[in-house]
């Protein structure tokens, strides 16, 4: 009987079993509520906009030049920016929300092409994340700059 | 016991996995170390910010307690959460790098921690949310608004 080399792994590629497959469940599992928050405090701040959005685009444009902006869009201009912020952050958090059910339907049915949906998945979310965060990191320098 | 068997050694990666999984260490790496830096940078632009207030007088002094503990309490779950994205990231390229499962077993364990603590933040998030909306319907009500 020959005996198993060490890393085996070499030969047949990394495997999805015991702490892999629970820990994977587990990022499934959170990613999952963490879509479903962001929808939902998307959901809230739409409706925020609708009820009491015009007001708000009638105070900044009085207090401020801010309001040049919303009013663009007339007096729904707090509302339009509001729907245009949460399509965005819905598309992206929609893609966690898919690694999270592909993720989930590969580990239920062992499917190899499922496990890469979600992997996909997960890859568009973190390039458009990524996408922002350094956008963000832009806005912060830019803002240290125009203080000095 | 043959199903065991199977079910372990049929749901394996495959090229695409491996590749896909690369991209996302690549990615996961860039955004925690945009994130690492942004924190610096804010909390830098901040320190700033309340040096200048506390040089126009006493009143401004009289907050700055208050306004230190959310921006510490922002830049220690900021560094929590990239620094655990960073080794997600380094582990899982290690792993697919030198088919190490160790490796790999680490970096996708350190990625549901991250999503465990970036969940735990989204919920005090809401509650928080939640708070600071109810007080102001309060108040706006106490007020006759």
């Amino acid at each position: 009987m020959t005996e198993l080399p060490e890393d085996h792994l070499l030969d047949t590629g990394l495997h999805l079993e015991g702490e892999v497959r629970q820990q994977l469940s587990d990022s499934a599992r959170w990613s999952r509520f963490i879509a479903i928050a962001v929808f939902a405090a998307c959901g809230a701040a739409l409706l925020f906009g609708l009820v009491v959005g015009e007001n708000i685009s009638r105070s900044y444009r009085r207090i401020s030049g801010f309001g040049e902006v919303f009013s663009l869009f007339g007096d729904a201009g707090f509302v339009a920016a509001v729907l245009i912020v949460a399509a965005a952050v819905v598309t992206v958090y929609y893609f966690l929300y898919n690694f999270s059910r592909k993720i989930k339907s590969a580990l239920e049915t062992e499917s190899t092409a499922e496990l890469n949906a979600g992997l996909r998945s997960l890859k568009i979310f973190f390039i458009i994340t990524t996408v922002f965060a350094l956008i963000a990191l832009l806005n912060t320098l830019y803002r240290m700059i125009q203080q000095q | 016991m043959e199903n065991n068997t199977s079910s372990i050694f049929n749901f394996n990666m495959d090229e695409e996995s491996r590749s896909l999984l690369s991209s996302i260490s690549l990615w996961a790496n860039i955004n925690a170390i945009a994130g690492l830096v942004s924190a610096a940078l804010t909390v830098s632009f901040f320190v700033v910010t309340l040096v200048r207030l506390s040089r126009l007088g006493g009143s401004a002094s009289d907050l700055m307690g208050l306004m230190i503990i959310w921006p510490l309490i922002s830049l220690m779950v900021s560094l929590a959460v990239n620094i655990i994205l960073l080794q997600a990231a380094s582990n899982i390229r290690k792993g697919i790098d030198t088919s190490s499962q160790e490796y790999f077993e680490t970096g996708i364990t350190k990625l549901a921690v991250y999503f465990r603590i970036v969940g735990i933040v989204t919920i005090v998030v809401i509650v928080f949310v939640v708070l600071a909306f109810l007080f102001s319907v309060l108040a706006m009500r106490g007020t006759g608004f």
